[in-house]
């Protein structure tokens, strides 16, 4: 059973995201040591969030992702046109009934305004049997144009999956909060101002990688260039001043060769 | 006491391997970023020669020698073990980063070489969806090439076995890192590790590379406004499915109805995963348990229920969207303030106060007006009422009972014999009622077959016999075989329609945040769940696109839809607003 109660597709209001690291590519190429000098000039821990929201850019999907979910699109067989479109595209699905075969449609430019659990048509009063009517059921979603008043179509599913993402707080790992508690550093949107060597605090050997690091190694820290960038970071803390400074000559010197 | 560690290390993913291997090894590449930048990308004139990375590839280094007194805790107790979870569960193919980017502390070639020496290039995916040339105009000379998932495993399970960094790793989850002050006999400041099993580790230095982890600990989700309303609902939902079952034993004394009680006021965002049983039943689902439980009690029979909705819906004038209202608002206030010769930051602010005002008003009034019918009709007449008046404009909606939608379908029916042209909308409901009918025929059909097996003798069959004289009386004349469906609900032995099989997954796991989900996919048999249901995901990211792949490779039909926008973009005509009032919004919550 597909979605063919479903008959409008609405307009694209702002299409999806498209890149290919979750980064914009500056920061990948040649560039990355001009963005990443930028970064670091940034003083204000505020400064540099803004500089990674600004470099993420929110979700967006790699191109390749996108290309994967427009095989199965095409089965629209014309119907669906809007997913690679510049912004603004209006187009008219009334008179374009979908394929039955159609098994995905991308929305864009709506959002959901109602969702609600709908037992199954009882099939004769519930009550019938141990209650299973009121578990057995569907999603009744209604979505509408944020721009327009009127309200939208609705559409049944069995499956509302939230792939809404999220935003990192320091407070949500009990291990990190609770060392905030013993020894407090400053915050800023939930994300500890580390040391360079990405310790917690000067004199505390306590280093932080990834994510929560993002305010001292920039928008990829989490990511495996981040691990990287990281590991370098902590790895040359670790091993002592003097002997990072004898790898970073020898690097240097091979590098220049 | 635990021997004094000079190393902890939490996590053993590809942070933890990036760093530790580059403690072992000779010639670590221990660049800083700028310098890196300019070595990749002169790639064939600066760069290490294949041959060199090659011969450091076959070398091998033993962890416990080099790294003495060094220990990785890890939740799983192996490297890469979440990675290699979450890629399976979520059937990632390749990685989203190229293949430049590994843990191997040499050259970052490395992963290219190796691939290459295992005649394994082929694992290599091209980036097919990507303008080269226009990439190279911002920088980006490549790699074009995303190493395959099992590519990118084997090469980290070779980086750990020719290191030896399997013995460091213990399992175990850290609870808690305590400062411990030098003191007298202790002249080093050392943290005290205490693991979630009780064990206590002292170390020196202790290092944090865990990730987001199993539950995305760290993660504060962000949920859609109609997340809430829609887990508390299935939450009470499944609440009500457990509190009921004993009720429905022959032997049970009659129940009182399940009062109506306030919805629940916190969010539901905590019960969104696996654990949504404890919550409050909200008034909906007492509505549709009280519906159940008066009929099995025997209480009088209500009117029928086909106008009930209607009129309770129909008689309110619908109530602004939350969002629109919130947008709405703070847009007036911030305009005001401005006008009023408020400072930018005042005439936000108070903008933002606004918005969240009117947000949870209209939120109020919305969560009143869906709830009117059902309370209505809890409250007047005796639990009799359906769980969702809001869908009777639909026709064939999911809150009709099937007599409602047979009655509707022959009347549709009765119109097109006679000839007359049906709007748009209404062929909808038709062929959507047709489908329906379908279904019907198969209950029917099974029902048939079973009925000499259905036990006729449950009291249930009693309180279904008065329910369905109430409900069914309008229409039990065009739906003459309605009472075989009564014997049929009452037996599981038959084959059950698709919407019955979906029992197996309770209404709480319905609605997940991919969290949560990661763990749910893994433990179900997603083949047999997914095939032919329907999902909507919604999102924009790359979760979102490898969650509708994984749905739609397992037969599932599936509509991806972008969260709500942010204020911030519709409030892009004021020129000052910068900030994300909902965002505001949603850490005053």
């Amino acid at each position: 059973m597909c979605i063919r109660c479903w008959q409008v597709t609405l307009a694209s209001r702002r299409r999806v995201q498209c890149k290919p690291y979750d980064i914009d590519l500056e920061l990948v190429g040649d560039r990355r040591a001009e963005v990443l000098q930028k970064f670091g000039r940034l003083e204000a821990p505020r400064e540099r969030l803004k500089f990674i929201a600004a470099l993420r850019g929110g979700g967006s999907m790699s191109p390749d992702m996108r290309g994967y979910l427009n095989e199965f699109e095409a089965e629209a067989a014309g119907a669906i046109q809007q997913a690679m479109k510049p912004d603004y595209v209006t187009f008219d699905l009334q008179q374009k009934e979908r394929a039955d075969d159609v098994r995905f449609t991308h929305l864009q430019g709506v959002e959901v305004s109602e969702a609600h659990w709908v037992p199954a048509p009882a099939l004769g009063p519930a009550g019938s049997d141990e209650g299973a009517d009121t578990s057995v059921g569907e999603v009744q979603v209604r979505f509408s144009r944020p721009d327009l008043a009127e309200e939208g179509e609705s559409a049944a599913f069995d499956f509302v999956w939230l792939a809404t993402g999220g935003n990192l707080d320091l407070n949500l790992v009990p291990l990190l909060a609770s060392f905030q508690a013993q020894r407090p550093i400053s915050t800023v949107g939930g994300l500890p101002v580390l040391q360079p060597d990405l310790s917690w605090d000067a004199g505390v050997s306590l280093y932080v990688m990834g994510a929560f690091a993002q305010l001292q190694l920039g928008a990829d820290a989490l990511n495996l260039a981040g691990a990287r960038s990281g590991s370098v970071l902590v790895a040359r803390a670790l091993l002592g001043a003097a002997a990072a400074a004898e790898a970073t000559a020898e690097a240097t010197a091979e590098a220049t060769v | 006491m635990s021997e004094l560690l000079d190393l902890l290390v939490i996590g053993a993913g590809p942070h933890a391997l990036s760093l530790l291997t580059r403690l072992i090894t000779d010639d670590p590449d221990l660049l800083t970023e700028r310098e890196r930048v300019h070595i990749m990308h002169k790639a064939g004139s600066r760069a290490r020669s294949h041959d060199e990375v090659k011969k450091e590839l076959k070398k091998r280094y033993r962890a416990a020698e080099a790294l003495p007194r060094t220990l990785v805790v890890d939740t799983h107790g192996r490297w890469m073990a979440q990675w290699a979870s979450d890629f399976e569960a979520l059937d990632i193919e390749h990685t989203r980063s190229n293949a430049d980017l590994h843990p191997c502390p040499f050259d970052f070639q490395s992963l290219r070489v190796w691939a290459a020496t295992q005649r394994r290039e082929d694992e290599m995916y091209p980036m097919r969806h990507i303008d080269r040339d226009a990439a190279r105009k911002r920088g980006y000379g490549g790699p074009f090439l995303l190493p395959g998932t099992h590519l990118f495993l084997d090469f980290c399970a070779e980086l750990v076995e020719r290191y030896e960094l399997a013995p460091l790793v213990t399992q175990g989850t850290v609870a808690e890192v305590r400062l411990i002050e030098p003191s007298a006999e202790q002249p080093e400041r050392l943290f005290g590790v205490h693991l979630a099993d009780g064990r206590l580790l002292r170390a020196r230095r202790v290092v944090c590379a865990m990730g987001p982890g199993p539950a995305f600990q760290g993660m504060r989700k962000t949920l859609p406004w109609w997340a809430d309303e829609l887990g508390a609902e299935l939450a009470a939902t499944s609440d009500v499915h457990a509190r009921r079952r004993p009720a429905a034993l022959p032997s049970s004394s009659p129940q009182a109805p399940v009062p109506p009680s306030p919805p629940p006021l916190g969010s539901a965002a905590d019960q969104l995963g696996a654990a949504a049983v404890d919550a409050q039943p909200s008034a909906v689902a007492a509505t549709s348990a009280s519906l159940s439980d008066a009929a099995s009690d025997g209480l009088p029979p209500a009117p029928t229920s086909a106008h009930v909705p209607k009129t309770a819906s129909d008689g309110l004038p619908p109530a602004p969207r939350p969002q629109q209202a919130m947008n709405l608002a703070a847009t007036e206030a911030f305009a005001a303030a401005v006008a009023g010769g408020a400072t930018k930051d005042a005439a936000r602010e108070s903008a933002r106060a606004a918005g969240r005002a009117a947000y949870r008003s209209a939120q109020a009034a919305w969560k009143h007006q869906t709830r009117a019918a059902a309370d209505a009709t809890v409250a007047t007449e005796g639990g009799m009422g359906e769980a969702r008046g809001d869908d009777a404009e639909d026709g064939g909606g999911g809150g009709d009972t099937i007599a409602q939608q047979q009655a509707k379908l022959a009347e549709l029916r009765r119109k097109v014999a006679a000839g007359e042209k049906l709007s748009g909308k209404m062929k909808r409901v038709l062929k959507k009622l047709e489908e329906a009918e379908v279904r019907w025929k198969a209950y029917e059909a099974a029902s048939g077959a079973a009925g000499g097996d259905a036990e006729g003798g449950e009291e249930g069959d009693e309180g279904e016999a008065g329910g369905d004289d109430a409900t069914g009386s309008a229409a039990s004349a065009a739906t003459p075989d309605h009472a075989a469906d009564v014997h049929l609900s009452a037996s599981d032995s038959v084959c059950m329609p698709p919407d019955a099989c979906a029992r197996e997954v309770p209404p709480s796991a319905r609605l997940q945040h991919s969290s949560n989900l990661t763990d749910w996919l893994r433990a179900s048999d997603t083949h047999t769940l997914l095939r032919g249901r329907r999902v909507l995901v919604v999102g924009g990211g790359q979760t979102s696109a490898h969650l509708a792949l994984l749905a739609l490779r397992r037969g599932a039909t599936v509509t991806l839809t972008r969260p709500p926008p942010r204020i911030s973009e519709c409030l892009r005509r004021l020129p000052m607003a910068s900030e994300c009032l909902q965002c505001a919004f949603a850490v005053g919550r």
